[in-house]
């Protein structure tokens, strides 16, 4: 009987033979990001922006946690690449290569099925957005970063790189100095998003960087859920993805932003994401992280009104020679704010999953309340599964606990299912099928599927 | 060596953060010149010397957590144990080595300690060790069923480094109780290496309203070893008490348990890391690991890192941490019962030291907590 619970990616290692428009020299200078700028044809205050950034970056020491980096070599990473197309609204415009990568993955069909719109990037440049008419006519903008800046600059300016400035760390630093491609979408007062926007991002060449930007605008008494998939082809270089995405939840806003995370296993994933949530405001993460060979990534909510609430389910998947280091970072600063956080891992054949989380309740947030719990599977004795959360507390009127848990499928389960009728590689993917099913309930129908597949399908047929 | 912490994983390696350092407040060589001119044999005169090497190149830490800004070292006064040591006793010191908070305090208590014994227990034997504002270093190996009470008060700095290691089928109870004063620092470094079948039970109780460092390892190496840690804290003023816990499980079928509760109040911050390290084929052992602080006053802090590192799934592993304010409806219930609300909440503080005060009270050492108590609720 096959009892490998190894996750097998070839369906999604498919490469793209697409022309180039214009590709970066390896490294970065001055003069690579004034040219890069210059393409994009940017206003000023974006080069400059980007200028800072990378005197910023070039003091930043590496960070002194996590994963180990030393093998990425920035100067042989190639900061931008543009695919020969035209952003366009019309999916039949996109080039046929393109097109076919991402049929691939089914988004055009997902977006006429269950998606309010849809952006799609390929390498460093957005080659397709779109947006339900009527959704436009109440004023939701939704655009490739680069529209936005010349389309809406002085919206854009406002929250670009605000809640994460560049001295943030020193991979925000180089995310400022070489983004590229990305999402704007802003909500306007009131309006409730009935379906989810989506956005797709795919790296197609070897030894590429992409570091895409969102911004997500959610004004006052709105209501929006985005969607962001990953994936590229698996090539023998190492790829590197330092996306950003930056949230703001304004007053009774609803914001619900899904990642499912299925980079090639030669990828660096070292992502920032954080929201800033406002009075009575809900921020709600969910997030599947199983693809990449190193991921640095926690996402952070800054409750910032009184009454804010978070909620963060996440699944990390880690298999043969994957080290993902992920994990949610709660700040609660006002007063009634509450969070709760869920996060589970899986390590199957030598695969490292850490969870990595900080929560801390500030002075004068008096009667919050934080739950937080992590759960682990190890799969087998080749794995290994760690646990470190950091739980700060500066006042004494606030309630706070934390459960972790780590250990393996137990005997009498794997007997008890046997006993009905499954054998034992069926058990085994029955039980880690239910250890993921909250996070699975939780996505909309479309993006179910592809954790199903991802997960329940692939590690299925590789054990049945 | 025991490193505290190890993160790797078949050529995978984590990084691992270290403190900035400084080399102020130092003692200098003339010091240690005076260290030699003290020390009795030649076996030891080489070990000194080696430890020396390796402390001069490492600063003391500038933990941030803890903010201290400058270590007063005392002045060196001459009475540690060196030259008495056998060769045999040196090697054992050699063979139990460990980092600590950090390898410089470690080092400190090696060459520079003013007090501190090696000391043998085969049978069954209760001891009290005293240390006041000390720089201290002890060896104890039991082979029988110890009792060791630590008394250690601290009024401007000490440091205090104790290894034990308890023999197979042996047994040791251990109270260390610190006391410590406003703008005092301490240092306690300790690690217990527990062998085949050892039982090991610890009450730790942090007071007052200095600040204390305090790192406490167990290293379980062969099989059936039950330890047992509690420790207690009770900070007020400005205190600041930073915790760690560390469990290494090596050997199979170890059992460890780490709970840790208390209260703090004033500005006191308790900062309460453990560690449960499980390493490859250290099956079917038990870990687990709770952390239950009250914070008393708006101005008390905690921070709890509980962490699991595991390398081995045939195991059962938890742990939990929770932070609350004084339970509203336990004290309208104890009003309800005829106490006044300060009554009431001294009730449920005591509460939590009520076992441990208990467990003194069989040598007769239970003033001590209860003295604290009293000064805690003022």
């Amino acid at each position: 009987m096959n009892t490998n619970l190894e996750f097998n990616d070839d369906k999604f290692n498919y490469i793209a033979d697409v022309e180039i428009e214009y590709k970066a020299l390896p490294g970065l200078t001055k003069e690579i990001i004034e040219e890069i700028s210059d393409v994009k044809n940017e206003p000023r205050w974006m080069k400059e922006l980007r200028l800072k950034s990378l005197k910023i970056f070039q003091t930043w020491h590496d960070p002194k946690f996590g994963v180990d980096i030393s093998e990425v070599d920035l100067n042989k990473i190639i900061p931008y690449i543009k695919p020969k197309a035209r952003k366009t609204t019309t999916w039949e415009e996109v080039p046929e290569e393109i097109k076919n990568a991402f049929d691939k993955l089914g988004i055009p069909e997902a977006e006429r099925k269950y998606f309010a719109g849809v952006g799609a990037q390929f390498d460093s440049e957005i080659v397709y957005q779109n947006i339900k008419n009527e959704l436009e006519k109440l004023g939701v903008i939704f655009l490739d970063m680069e529209t936005a800046v010349q389309k809406y600059p002085d919206l854009v300016k406002e929250y670009f790189m605000k809640l994460v400035p560049p001295h943030d760390h020193k991979f925000a630093a180089l995310h400022g100095a070489i983004w590229s491609g990305g999402t704007f979408l802003y909500v306007p007062k009131g309006v409730k998003v009935p379906l989810p926007l989506q956005a797709y991002f795919l790296m197609s060449n070897p030894g590429m960087s992409q570091l895409e930007h969102t911004i997500i605008v959610a004004d006052e008494g709105s209501e929006v859920t985005f969607i962001e998939g990953c994936s590229a082809p698996r090539y023998n270089v190492i790829n590197l993805h330092t996306g950003m995405v930056e949230i703001y939840v304004k007053r009774n806003a609803k914001v619900k932003y899904m990642t499912i995370q299925n980079w090639s296993k030669n990828t660096y994933n070292l992502n920032t994401k954080r929201s800033i949530v406002e009075e009575n405001g809900v921020m709600s993460w969910v997030s599947g992280s199983l693809g990449s060979m190193k991921t640095m990534l926690y996402p952070m909510t800054i409750l910032k009104g009184k009454g804010a609430k978070t909620e963060s389910l996440g699944i990390t998947y880690a298999g043969p020679g994957q080290h993902m280091d992920t994990g949610s970072k709660v700040v609660h600063l006002a007063p009634y704010t509450s969070s709760t956080i869920d996060a589970r891992s899986i390590s199957v054949g030598g695969g490292w999953a850490f969870y990595r989380g900080l929560l801390k309740i500030g002075k004068e947030a008096k009667k919050s309340k934080s739950h937080v719990q992590c759960s682990a599977l190890m799969l087998d004795n080749k794995s290994k599964s760690d646990t470190v959360p950091i739980i700060e507390v500066l006042n004494s009127d606030s309630d706070i606990g934390h459960e972790a848990r780590i250990g393996r499928i137990k005997d009498d389960q794997i007997f008890y299912l046997m006993s009905r009728g499954l054998n034992e590689a069926e058990a085994k993917s029955l039980i880690v099928k239910g250890f993921i099913e909250p996070i699975v309930k939780s996505l909309p129908f479309e993006y179910a599927v592809e954790l199903n597949r991802l997960i329940e399908m692939e590690i299925e047929s590789s054990i049945g | 060596m025991e490193k505290t912490l190890e993160l790797m994983l078949d050529g995978k390696k984590a990084v691992v953060a270290s403190p900035e350092e400084t080399f102020e407040g130092d003692y200098d060589e003339n010091v240690f010149a005076e260290v030699l001119e003290n020390v009795g044999n030649v076996y030891t005169k080489e070990y000194v010397i080696e430890r020396f090497k390796e402390y001069i190149d490492i600063g003391f830490p500038i933990w941030k957590r803890m903010n201290v800004k400058n270590i007063k070292l005392p002045v060196y006064k001459y009475k540690s144990y060196f030259n008495d040591l056998s060769k045999e006793q040196l090697m054992y010191i050699l063979n139990y080595d460990f980092e600590g908070a950090h390898r410089k305090y470690v080092l400190l208590s090696d060459i520079f300690s003013s007090k501190g014994k090696f000391i043998e227990i085969n049978d069954t034997q209760k001891m009290i060790l005293e240390t006041n504002s000390e720089i201290t270093n002890d060896f104890i190996r039991v082979t029988g069923d110890a009792v060791v009470i630590r008394l250690i008060r601290n009024d401007s700095f000490s440091n205090n480094t104790v290894r034990f290691v308890v023999e197979n089928n042996a047994k040791l109870t251990l109270y260390n109780l610190y006391f410590s004063s406003q703008n005092s620092f301490g240092v306690n470094n300790l690690f217990i290496w527990a062998k085949n079948d050892a039982k090991v039970f610890v009450r730790d109780f942090y007071s007052g309203k200095g600040k204390i460092a305090s790192y406490l390892g167990v290293k379980l190496m062969d099989t059936r070893a039950k330890v047992e840690l509690k420790p207690y804290f009770l900070g007020s003023g400005s205190s600041i008490f930073d915790l760690l816990y560390l469990f290494r499980f090596i050997g199979q079928e170890n059992v460890g348990m780490l709970k840790a509760e208390g209260a703090m109040s004033d500005s006191g911050k308790v900062i309460f890391r453990g560690i449960l390290d499980i390493r490859r084929g250290a099956k079917n052992v038990e870990a687990s690991e709770s952390e239950r602080c009250i914070l008393l006053s708006p101005d008390s802090t905690m921070e709890a890192i509980p962490s699991l590192l595991v390398d081995e799934n045939e195991i059962v592993a938890s742990h939990a941490a929770s932070s609350s304010p004084l339970d509203e409806d336990s004290v309208f219930y104890l009003m309800t019962r005829g106490f006044s609300k300060e009554e009431a909440k001294r009730y449920i503080i005591n509460g939590i030291f009520e076992s441990l005060k208990e467990e003194l009270s069989e040598y007769k050492l239970e003033g001590l907590v209860e003295n604290a108590l009293e000064e805690f609720m003022g």
